[in-house]
């Protein structure tokens, strides 16, 4: 019984990670119609940039996650103006095509510069364990999750609370309409993928507390956080929290309960079961 | 005259709006029918349940006397029911001719056939020199009616057009009349949903009007025209001024 | 200038194993081959359909595993194999495609990633199929009916380049026939295909089992090629990219287009990696991602696409 309080718990603070980097995706798909397929790769990135921070210039990790933040959010616009702009006109292979590349190309370039060898980020100031009745978890984990609770909700307030933010819903809703209010939509894409990379920026930073960062440690979370988004419904961000908690617990459950090797596939198949029923998503409008 | 679309009870509801209440109508064959309501009364809606593109809630659709509620909008083609869309839906990755090849190859039994009847079908609608460019790079006007080339080249029976003369400049509208006409002449049947009410009016045979999706009148367009609930509820004064 | 270009492309594909006769050479021939034969099949389903697949590594698998197996517990010849192979995948994708095809645009790509997924992991951990140890085939004479040429690998470039000219010619047929009308007819617009009578899941079921067939083929080639083959080698998401990739670099939608995509990548990604990958510090993988990157945004149709600019500019020229 304490196994499976403690997978819930764990899966419950790695969901909030999930939740966080797939609020980041949802946002550019919502906006613009676009999968950023190298979306796990920007989390890489970010795991990186935390890394770095932490071992070049002594930064703790949570002191960094505002840098790291900026520095995504750079990626993002710079990654918008070279690659998604001209493709936009393109087919939807095209941009398929391009992401895929773009993420292949990251993950290239952290092996050619950061070599393939797994690091760790050591001691920081969220280092310790947590205790709770049953349930014993990593500190770091309760302090990232925590921390990805909070930027998300954030996220939530900024689009739901600000003018920027209801001119990005406004794009995502309709483009054409939004224009003829005068807003100017180029301008959109180009804060969504600053924005959703920031996101993703910040969920690396926190991950990198605890997790091992090296340059296919995008891959699954990549994975995940698309089945997050089309879980929690196609630009929403509290179905992506919703999703992302879910899996996050499902994930783990299933390697307690059935076999670690079947963790993922679980979550595959529940991402499968939920899509055949309700193709829009879990809060998804039809 | 035999009715060839009937329509009966139609109730469709998105989550508490109700889009379409209770509606019933049917249309004689060989006739023109103008399906009028203002922005919102469920117009589109009611187009997508009767050619299968929505499920209704409930209510029937008989199509030549045979009951086709709830099959699928390619089975309604096949039994001579085809619709055009609101917003102009081409393939437009594909030449003209391709476009309305396809709609041909429903009825022929080989793409030489079908490409042979498509070239007619261009020519009828005088699009015979677009023949080989991309969808994309035709005219508005011209996608319009290259859309109703390829519905009319399933060979159907009945044909529903969701706004064809909207956005048409008022050439290409006299233009768009005249076939629509044409069309009758053929023996085919027409549902016209429109917004042109200068047009529909001498145009259709029968009318029947829509508000907040209720059928709040039915008759000949003179006689709607002047029914009190319709000039009320949408035509207002322009109309009754216009006639 | 076009109606001679397939005939020239097939005679100096005949040729080429007996210019460039080293072992390398025709390894690459064979991989260039098998690539082409794989885009070409996924290209039915994911050009013409519009259907992006990133699970045809599931096919793949089917096809390899089938007739291994068969070969092992029944000792049935692979040629056989390689027709139950494609029958069992054509008969996956109708159970998959049933539920799937319903999905739109992107929820449909990621299901295709998440079903490979499954199934990779599914073949990993059942010990039936060799699980994660893989399956050895047994070493049998050079023979045709054996699917096994010891001696020299020249058979198996013809063998490879036979599956690329079936995979075209089915292609080429669909192309032409109602079938292929109706496949880009979904792809440029469901709604509209639906309206004039197209029976949208129906012809998407059954692109989707002939382009599994076609795979599955693929897949047992692979098996008798390498005679080795495990999960990750040919269930791995990343074989269901490359293959898209290959397609789509040459030019979704277009017969030849996949033959051009595998003529540049397949040669491109094994020269990066026998130059650079030794290393393990992912060279090869900069220069492949680069690219891919830089086609997708100087020339968005793909190679086939950027062929016929050309052609047609030449054309004008002469």
């Amino acid at each position: 019984m304490d196994v499976l309080a403690q997978s819930i718990a764990s899966g419950l603070l790695l969901g909030l990670i999930l939740a966080l980097s797939a609020a980041g995706l949802t946002l550019i798909w919502g906006v613009m119609d676009i999968v950023n397929f190298a979306h796990g790769d920007f989390l890489m990135l970010g795991m990186y940039a935390t890394f770095f921070a932490w071992s070049l210039l002594g930064l703790d990790p949570l002191v960094a996650l505002p840098a790291v933040v900026v520095v995504l959010g750079l990626v993002g616009v710079i990654v918008y103006l070279a690659v998604i702009r001209p493709v936009l006109r393109g087919s939807v292979l095209a941009q398929i095509f391009a992401t895929f590349g773009l993420g292949i190309l990251l993950r290239g370039l952290a092996q050619f510069f950061f070599t393939p060898q797994f690091r760790q980020v050591g001691e920081t100031i969220s280092s310790g364990g947590v205790v709770l009745g049953p349930v014993a978890v990593g500190r770091p984990q309760v302090v990232a999750a925590v921390g990805a609770l909070v930027v998300t909700l954030l996220l939530f307030a900024l689009l739901d609370r600000t003018t920027v933010g209801t001119a990005l819903r406004a794009t995502a809703e309709d483009r054409v309409a939004a224009e003829l209010m005068g807003i100017d939509s180029a301008r959109m894409y180009a804060l969504s993928w600053i924005i959703g990379a920031g996101c993703v920026g910040a969920a690396g930073a926190l991950l990198a507390t605890y997790y091992p960062i090296f340059p296919d440690v995008g891959a699954v979370f990549g994975l995940l956080a698309f089945i997050t988004v089309a879980l929690g419904g196609f630009g929403s961000v509290g179905g992506a929290m919703l999703a992302g908690v879910l899996l996050g617990v499902v994930t783990d459950v299933a390697g307690v309960l059935l076999d670690p090797t079947y963790k993922f596939a679980i979550a595959y198949t529940l991402y499968l079961l939920v899509m055949f029923v309700r193709p829009q998503g879990l809060l998804g409008r039809a | 005259m035999t009715a060839i679309l009937e329509v009966a009870g139609i109730t469709k509801k998105f989550g508490g709006v109700l889009a379409n209440d209770d509606v019933s109508f049917s249309v004689a064959e060989g006739s023109i029918l103008g399906l009028l309501g203002p922005n919102g009364a469920g117009k589109t809606t009611l187009f997508n349940c009767i050619t299968g593109f929505l499920r209704a809630d409930s209510g029937r659709v008989r199509l030549a006397g045979a009951d086709v509620t709830r099959r699928s909008a390619s089975e309604l083609a096949r039994r001579g029911l085809v619709r055009t869309f609101q917003v102009v839906r081409v393939f437009p990755y594909l030449s003209a001719i391709d476009n309305v090849l396809i709609g041909a190859l429903l009825r022929a039994s080989a793409v030489g056939l079908a490409r042979r009847r498509a070239l007619e079908i261009l020519d009828e609608l005088g699009l015979a020199a677009r023949a080989g460019i991309l969808a994309r790079n035709l005219t508005t006007a011209e996608r319009k009616r290259l859309e109703l080339a390829r519905a009319l080249a399933t060979e159907p029976r009945v044909v529903l057009l969701d706004e064809v003369m909207s956005g048409l400049t008022p050439r290409e509208v006299a233009e768009a009349v005249a076939l629509v006409r044409g069309l009758r002449d053929r023996g085919l049947t027409v549902v016209l949903v429109e917004h042109v009410l200068e047009v529909v009016m001498p145009l259709a045979d029968r009318v029947v009007v829509l508000e907040q999706g209720r059928l709040i009148a039915e008759g000949l367009p003179a006689e709607v025209a002047r029914d009190p609930k319709v000039v009320d509820a949408y035509l207002g004064t322009r109309f009754a001024r216009s006639s | 200038m076009t109606r001679w270009l397939p005939a020239a492309a097939l005679a100096a594909a005949l040729a080429y194993p007996f210019v460039l006769g080293s072992p390398n050479a025709i390894n690459i021939g064979v991989l260039v081959l098998l690539y082409a034969a794989l885009g070409t099949a996924w290209n039915i389903l994911g050009g013409y359909a519009g259907q992006v697949s990133f699970g045809h590594a599931v096919f793949f698998g089917t096809g390899a595993y089938t007739s291994t197996l068969l070969l092992q517990h029944l000792g049935l010849t692979p040629w056989i194999g390689m027709l139950a192979g494609a029958l069992v995948a054509a008969g996956l994708a109708l159970a998959v495609g049933y539920p799937t095809f319903r999905l739109a645009g992107h929820y449909f790509a990621i299901a295709t990633i998440v079903v490979g997924e499954i199934a990779h992991t599914l073949v990993r951990s059942s010990d039936v199929v060799g699980g994660a140890r893989g399956l050895f085939l047994p070493i049998l004479p050079t023979a045709l009916i054996n699917y096994q040429f010891q001696e020299t690998r020249l058979p198996y470039y013809f063998v490879a380049l036979g599956l690329y000219v079936v995979s075209l010619a089915v292609t080429l047929l669909i192309e032409r026939r109602r079938m292929g009308y109706y496949l880009r007819a979904i792809r440029e617009d469901q709604a509209a295909a639906r309206s004039v009578g197209v029976s949208v899941p129906r012809y998407k079921l059954a692109a989707g089992a002939v382009s599994a067939a076609l795979t599955a083929l693929c897949g047992t080639f692979y098996a008798q090629y390498v005679l080795f083959i495990d999960a990750d080698s040919v269930f791995p998401l990343s074989l269901s990219i490359l293959i898209a990739l290959v397609a789509i670099l040459g030019g979704a939608g277009r017969a030849y287009g996949p033959f051009l995509g595998a003529c540049v990548l397949i040669p491109l990604s094994e020269l990066t990696r026998n130059q650079f990958g030794g290393t393990g510090r992912g060279a090869d993988l900069v220069i492949y991602g680069a690219l891919i990157v830089l086609v997708s945004v100087a020339q968005p149709g793909g190679l086939a696409a950027a062929a016929d600019g050309l052609t047609r500019r030449m054309a004008r020229a002469s």
